[in-house]
């Protein structure tokens, strides 16, 4: 009796767990590219080069004609919040990577490999490679894992996204 | 020795008359395409079709800020004031490549794509189209000789007016 009690306890409490779970679990707004959504960063996941940054949240979504936006809003180390925007498309073509409002000193091109998968490559303004991006979304979609590595210092940072609910 | 003196006066006077027009002209921010630089609507100057939305009130000041973000990409910042309301500012972006950009702007859902074509320096022209790859109006950005005037009309497909023609003063 006292067994079969304790495994009842056992199968509840894991079924809460799963419905806690999926209860927490934010829909991915496109399918097929699953980088898009409202992402923040988790520090402790993550592994920097630099200092990092106090606060990072992005705002990915589609703008419509397969153009992306992205709303990046921080707070930097030394505390001051900025807002940086940018856009582009999965084309090859390159695209201001400074943001909307600041004038752009590298470009980005962007390629979408499948619906979890991005990769990014900024490009010096003398066309030279500067720096390979990764993004890549989990299998349940709830984190995003966005790998750098630079081509001019010895360094490969992993900064891990959570997703949040996307904002109304 | 009167005549050499009004003589002398008059061209005094249209020396400094053509001194102040000189420092008055601003430099266009970019000699490739004029459109870009800042602007400001000049309402006395421009004509307007009936809003396709009954409700919208005249507008009464608009300005454009037109950027290159290079890479050829080109932002539009637009903030417009109508009558008794609030300033609205709308951004768009484009390259002149034909390619479909969003045209509702960045900031809110696009329901057209617009089509940009730079014809010179001194002129762009550029489509917007429907959802369903219909184009709805056709318009045309000129800037003036001496670089001070951009003048944009409009021929609307889908609307009867179609002599839209919105003057812009650049200002500094």
């Amino acid at each position: 009796m006292t067994l079969s009690r304790t495994l009842g306890a056992v199968a509840a409490l894991a079924c809460f767990a799963t419905m806690d779970a999926h209860a927490a679990s934010v829909k991915a707004p496109n399918p097929k590219d699953l980088t898009q959504g409202m992402w923040e960063l988790n520090h402790a996941k993550s592994k920097f080069c630099g200092t990092p940054l106090k606060k990072s949240t992005r705002y990915v979504r589609d703008i419509g004609w397969d153009m992306v936006l992205v709303t990046w809003d921080m707070i930097r180390a030394d505390g001051q919040p900025e807002l940086r925007q940018y856009v582009y498309r999965y084309d090859g073509d390159k695209y201001p990577g400074g943001g909307i409002e600041i004038p752009a000193i590298e470009a980005i091109s962007w390629k979408l490999i499948d619906p979890n998968h991005v990769e990014f490559v900024h490009w010096s303004k003398d066309n030279k490679k500067t720096g390979t991006y990764t993004r890549t979304v989990s299998a349940d979609g709830q984190t995003l894992t966005q790998n750098f590595k630079s081509e001019s210092r010895p360094c490969e940072e992993s900064q891990v996204f959570d997703r949040l609910a996307n904002p109304k | 020795m009167k005549s050499i003196r009004i003589l002398g006066l008059a061209s005094s006077v249209a020396m400094l008359t053509a001194g102040s027009a000189w420092a008055a002209l601003i430099p266009p921010p970019n000699p490739n395409d004029w459109t870009q630089g800042k602007w400001e609507l000049n309402v006395a100057k421009s004509k307007f079709c009936a809003p396709a939305n009954a409700q919208e009130k005249p507008v009464q000041k608009a300005t454009r800020d037109i950027v290159d973000m290079g890479w050829g990409m080109i932002l539009v910042t637009m903030n417009t004031t109508r009558e008794g309301g609030q300033p609205n500012r709308t951004r768009y972006l484009y390259r002149y490549d034909g390619q479909k950009y969003p045209g509702g702007g960045i900031d809110s859902a696009a329901t057209e794509a617009i089509t940009w074509k730079q014809v010179g320096a001194t002129r762009v022209e550029f489509q917007h189209w429907s959802k369903d790859n219909k184009e709805t109006a056709d318009y045309v950005r000129t800037v003036s000789v001496d670089g001070q005037t951009m003048t944009q009309t409009a021929k609307y497909l889908t609307r009867s007016c179609n002599d839209e023609s919105q003057v812009f003063d650049r200002r500094p």
